[in-house]
């Protein structure tokens, strides 16, 4: 792969990234204030460099499925808390550490990808401990499921895509990813008092049966 | 429990759910296999087209003609809001229609609200709506796990609450199976249980569930990786599966002889029902799925497995596929009088799951998986089989 492709496949992958840390950083100033950090505001200016408005994904494979996971996103709290606190801040903590110490990715990418995903478990942290003031034990399952059904479908949608796109650039798969996501996921639910076995089946259900 | 003589078709029958897999089964065999018309109302979003085309299929794997879904006795109409679904009542008096079949749910296993709403409320709106038409019949497509978990024979009678559900999913059906015997409406509810492709020929439409959820999760977590260990829960533990084409069967002898206000399970007979473990083995002798990998070990249960040894994708693979043996571990014991019934009259075939028939699903599935047919396509090796026995 020549330098100029794999110079402009990492600026797909961090305009991905923009647009997903755009609209978490909006959510949680509206809904959750607890992570609507000065860091995560760092975070979204360096994507805003690193990375491009989402129109420049036009004509890519990844514009549609990545416009399709976007549009599942609520505007509540509990979506903030859930889906982007929860899932996508773990999701985004793993992509950062996979790239962070890869050499197919700019030195300038790699810094940025070290500091975003520390940036990510805080957030990550905060909303589980949010989610722990916030919602009634009784209902941390129940919550989880409704939210993130949609989402983990639509982020499923993404997987040929980063696969076919992202795959022999960065070594990103996402068999990996989703390995990463769950593994790291399922301690902190269980954690919150959520079911493992439900949690699983839940996961289970949202990933792999997908039409 | 059976009529004497077969009940006639219903001039017009409304079926819901005809965009869903088990729904697309049910248009396809009542516009093969009766003379009724068949209505079917449907949201917006699904192109009247891609409903046919959906049931067209289903059509030719019945060997039926697939120009009967074009012609005037398959309707779709549009499905209004649940709170106002009475504004369909003067286009099925229009149409004629004597008969409900709904079909129509939710499987998001623990969304309770979209449960509730789809699987119990739709379900009491469609009772009042079939009260406003006077309906003759009311047909509730449940499933065989509405009792949730029982040590006891499970009986072609409601159920009282378990002490467990598999999921929520299950208790919803068993709450709306209990509206639709106390609706009034005169009323078959039926049970299907894990609903798999045709026992001939795999054919398969639906969305990866059951033993396809396993199969897909194979596709999507570890094809294409090599590894040496591999992993996988499969106990010699029955899968409760109902063959497609047993099912269809099975529900047109229900609509033609089961008498009014009964229970029938659409299920196999258990004596060959196949287990997670013959799905295994199957998938080691007749496809790809293991040709890079150098052993293989198979766990009874989850708690056998090394999972701190094991790479964070292996894993995921392992709970993820351990789902599916966590219905099939529970002993279920269908009571199928109903089955033996209509099958001594020679009303239905007996079609029942087994490992051969396990063996074409898997086929029909394995034709269809580019990922694999990729992976077909290079070097393999056959496995050392690590068999691991608690």
């Amino acid at each position: 792969m020549s330098m100029d492709e794999q110079a402009r496949r990492e600026r797909q992958l961090w305009t991905m990234m923009r647009a997903v840390e755009a609209k978490a950083t909006t959510l949680y100033r509206h809904h959750a204030s607890e992570l609507a950090t000065e860091d995560k505001q760092v975070v979204l200016a360096a994507l805003e460099k690193l990375g491009a408005p989402l129109q420049e994904l036009e004509g890519t494979p990844l514009l549609a499925p990545l416009s399709n996971l976007l549009g599942a996103f609520g505007d509540t709290k509990s979506f903030a808390l859930f889906v982007n606190g929860l899932v996508l801040e773990q999701l985004g903590a793993t992509i950062y550490g996979r790239i962070a110490n890869n050499v197919a990715i700019s030195p300038e990418g790699r810094a940025f990808a070290q500091h975003a995903e520390k940036v990510s478990i805080t957030t990550r942290d905060a909303a589980a401990q949010c989610i722990s003031r916030s919602v009634a034990a009784a209902d941390i399952f129940d919550t989880f499921a409704r939210e993130t059904n949609e989402v983990l479908t639509r982020l499923d949608g993404l997987g040929e895509v980063i696969d076919a796109s992202l795959g022999e650039a960065f070594d990103i798969r996402f068999a990996d990813l989703l390995g990463d996501l769950t593994s790291e996921l399922l301690p902190i639910c269980i954690d919150l008092g959520m079911v493992r076995r439900k949690l699983i089946m839940h996961l289970t259900s949202a990933f792999m049966s997908a039409a | 429990m059976l009529n004497d003589n077969p009940r006639s078709d219903a001039r017009c029958v409304m079926l819901t759910g005809a965009t869903g897999y088990v729904g697309s089964l049910l248009a396809a065999v009542l516009l093969a296999r009766t003379s009724s018309k068949v209505i079917a109302p449907v949201r917006n979003k699904h192109g009247v087209e891609d409903v046919r085309a959906r049931i067209a299929v289903e059509l030719m794997a019945l060997g039926a003609e697939a120009s009967l879904v074009d012609t005037d006795r398959f309707v779709v109409v549009e499905l209004p809001p649940r709170e106002a679904l009475s504004e369909l009542a003067p286009t099925l008096r229009a149409h004629g229609v004597t008969e409900i079949v709904h079909s129509a749910g939710s499987v998001d296993y623990f969304n309770a609200s979209t449960l509730q709403e789809v699987n119990v409320e739709l379900t009491r709106a469609l009772l009042t709506l079939g009260h406003a038409i006077e309906l003759e019949r009311f047909v509730f497509i449940s499933t065989a796990f509405s009792s949730g978990y029982t040590q006891r024979p499970i009986a072609e009678t409601l159920h009282t609450e378990p002490e467990e559900d598999p999921t929520e999913y299950t208790r919803s059906k068993r709450v709306a199976e209990r509206d639709v015997a106390q609706s009034g409406l005169p009323y078959l509810i039926l049970r299907p249980s894990i609903v798999v492709g045709h026992s001939h020929t795999g054919q398969y439409k639906g969305r990866p569930y059951g033993i396809y959820q396993f199969l897909n999760a194979m596709d999507r977590l570890m094809l294409g990786h090599s590894v040496d260990a591999f992993h996988v829960v499969a106990p010699a533990c029955e899968l409760p599966l109902v063959h497609q084409d047993a099912f269809q069967d099975g529900f047109i002898g229900a609509l033609r002889y089961l008498a009014d206000n009964n229970v029938m399970h659409l299920v196999s007979d258990q004596p060959q029902l196949p287990t997670m473990r013959d799905m295994v083995d199957i998938m080691l002798t007749d496809t790809a799925y293991f040709h890079e990998v150098s052993e293989l070990h198979i766990h009874d249960s989850l708690a056998d497995v090394p999972m701190k040894e094991l790479t964070k994708r292996m894993r995921t693979w392992v709970e993820f596929s351990a789902v599916n043996t966590e219905i099939a571990t529970h002993t279920w014991d269908f009571q199928l009088p109903t089955l033996a019934a209509l099958r001594q009259r020679g009303v239905v075939k007996p079609q029942d799951a087994d490992r051969e028939s396990l063996r074409a699903c898997i086929r029909g599935w394995v034709a269809h998986s580019e990922k694999l047919t990729k992976q077909t396509t290079g070097v393999s090796k056959s496995p050392r089989t690590v068999e691991v026995l608690c």
